[in-house]
């Protein structure tokens, strides 16, 4: 799966969104009330199952989502 | 803007862009605004409220997460006449369209994203005449009776001069929730505020060379107050949504920042954390209120920084703030949360009205210049919580209103509060009144819990039984570790009747556990068991 289209999914499903409400400029970090720190767990632990690794907490930072194009960049950098 | 004494909500800003033009006031991201260009957004906003329209007293709704608008948005709103209605970002479509509905908001300023959240929501509410959008109002649609302006469209309405207000005016309504109905709006006037925030810079010795790192919501009286204090000596605050733990250690290193103000979950997030060398040494001061600070918790703060005091406050929204305990006597009064701020007088009474002696529990009172002005348009659940102060003399004849706060304290003959528990949180188990907070204690301290919460039941034979929700410190916790502990450390009637592990509890948008909606989910626990 391309880096943006796993960042809609883990973002749709953790934010109990429609997938066609997100676009790679869609923010995430302020514009959704129900988005909070246990999202963000939420959030990388659906990454960690889709790619099957193991995201370290230091890499973890609230930048990462601010828009669903950052996360997608953060995904791909996983990938590398 | 001249302000030769500071009265009013928006003079603490204005007196400082007088006295300190030049320093910082209020840090958002990559952003500094001086006091001199806070104030002047404040007053440019606040003649554009007036250009469009904003009548005496009317509604300002600020639906953002925290960034500079918020806090010109506060200001400016009370600065054009109007009122300051801080809305919880975490809040949702629901829960906002109540606010703007209950206190007819007239004003709501937001983002574009969040306004189209809000599509379903915004034509039902009949005062609101303009949405004011953070940003490109791009593809939103039109909503019949409602014109939508950009921030930039607001400023550049012509502006007009603000009317002159004083102390005993509205300045913000801050909605609560309560155990029981629909949240409430706390009517605070000029008075409240300004009274309040010279009372807390007070006790904190808060100087010019302070800067609070913002973490809590504005929507909220200890949340707003941040600004407030802060501003009241010149202080700077730095704006920051709570989110990563680290990420606040992060912010500390980078601004140097002297003060933090949060409730007891993100304490324990926090006091478990390596906190860097300059951190510890730029940290002057914490607060903790909302609820008990866990002892593991202080304790563990107090290691890792160990020039840092450590004041425990306790405040209500319909008083704004009322106690705190001074650092040097966490150790002398351990449980205790502090004894009245500057210029309040808080006193314990039985049901009766009547005083009680020392250490005796009863209803902690709370009379003074923070007592708000009641529940906006909630004319019964403001008498329940307003009410004549007891020991008036007979001889004046008009009653003074107090805030009778439904919490269950104890005072000791130094003044000191202990807390015994809310009226409707005390659980009642076989015969014997057991407070929640004293339970989590035992289990906080044993190290086993990350996060716990204890709950009193409906039982069929032991009228409550308790039941403790633990989130567990480790992988290797489990309930009967829990209930070893329980076994070992308390008496019998405190025993658990149930105890469950959790990945997480609920929180209400402050960030405190919400025991209302934890109890409600467990409300049928035991019948559901026995049958």
């Amino acid at each position: 799966m391309e880096a943006l289209d796993l960042a809609k999914k883990v973002i749709a499903v953790n934010l109990q969104l429609e997938l066609d409400q997100l676009t790679a400029d869609t923010e995430i970090l302020g514009n959704f009330p129900q988005f909070n720190s246990l999202t963000i767990v939420g959030v990388i632990g659906s990454i960690e199952d889709e790619l099957d690794c193991a995201i370290d907490d230091e890499d973890i930072t609230t930048d990462i989502f601010t828009t669903v194009g950052d996360l997608a960049e953060f995904i791909e950098s996983l990938n590398n | 803007m001249k302000v030769q004494r500071v009265r009013l909500l928006h003079d603490l800003v204005y007196s400082m862009a007088q006295e300190k033009p030049e320093s910082p006031a209020l840090l958002y991201k990559k952003e500094t605004l001086s006091f001199r260009q806070l104030a002047a957004e404040v007053e440019r906003f606040s003649h554009s409220m007036c250009g469009l329209g904003l009548g005496l007293n009317e509604r300002v709704g600020i639906y953002l997460p925290k960034q500079l608008e918020v806090a010109i948005g506060v200001f400016g709103a009370a600065a054009a006449g109007g009122v300051a209605v801080p809305i919880n970002p975490m809040l949702k479509a629901q829960q906002v369209s109540h606010i703007l509905r209950d206190c007819n908001v007239r004003v709501l300023i937001t983002s574009p994203s969040r306004a189209k959240q809000l599509v379903d929501i915004l034509p039902d509410c009949h005062d609101l005449d303009f949405l004011v959008l953070t940003g490109k109002i791009g593809e939103l649609p039109q909503f019949p009776g409602i014109s939508t302006l950009s921030w930039e469209d607001l400023l550049n309405t012509p502006g007009k001069k603000p009317p002159q207000r004083i102390d005993s005016d509205m300045a913000a309504i801050l909605y609560t929730s309560g155990s029981t109905g629909s949240p409430k709006g706390v009517v605070l006037s000029h008075l409240n505020m300004v009274a309040a925030a010279d009372s807390s810079s007070e006790f904190l010795q808060l100087t010019p060379s302070d800067r609070l790192l913002a973490v809590l919501p504005l929507s909220f009286d200890y949340g707003l107050s941040q600004l407030t204090t802060a501003y009241f000596v010149g202080a700077s605050v730095v704006l920051m949504d709570y989110l990563l733990p680290k990420e606040v250690i992060t912010a500390v290193v980078k601004h140097g920042v002297t003060g933090i103000s949060a409730v007891p979950p993100i304490w324990n997030q926090l006091a478990v954390l390596d906190w860097p060398e300059s951190a510890v040494e730029s940290m002057r001061y914490i607060t903790t209120s909302g609820g008990a600070a866990r002892r593991a918790t202080l304790d563990r703060l107090r290691a890792k920084l160990p020039d840092t005091v450590i004041f425990q406050m306790y405040g209500l929204t319909e008083a704004f703030r009322s106690a705190y305990l001074p650092p040097q006597e966490i150790d002398e009064r351990p449980g205790s949360v502090g004894k009245a701020l500057p210029n309040v007088e808080l006193m314990i009474v039985r049901e009766d009205g009547t005083r009680c002696a020392p250490n005796e529990p009863g209803e902690l009172v709370h009379r003074g210049s923070l007592v708000a002005m009641g529940y906006w348009n909630d004319l019964e659940r403001t008498a329940q919580r307003f009410r004549p102060t007891p020991g008036q003399p007979a001889g004046i004849p008009i009653p003074e209103l107090a805030v009778w706060s439904g919490d269950q304290m104890r005072m000791d003959a130094d003044g000191y509060l202990y807390f015994e528990s809310r009226r409707d949180e005390m659980i009642k188990t076989s015969g014997y009144r057991v407070s929640p907070t004293e339970v989590e204690e035992v289990i906080f301290a044993s190290g086993l819990a990350a996060e716990t919460v204890a709950l009193g039941v409906a039982h069929p034979e032991l009228s409550q039984a308790i039941v403790l929700l633990v989130i567990p410190a480790n992988p290797e916790v489990d309930v009967a570790a829990l209930l070893d502990l329980c076994r070992k450390e308390m008496p019998t009637y405190m025993v658990p009747e149930h105890i469950e592990l959790c990945s997480d509890l609920p929180r209400n948008p402050n960030g405190k556990i919400d025991r209302a909606r934890i109890t409600a989910q467990y409300k049928a626990h035991f019948s559901e068991v026995k049958s």
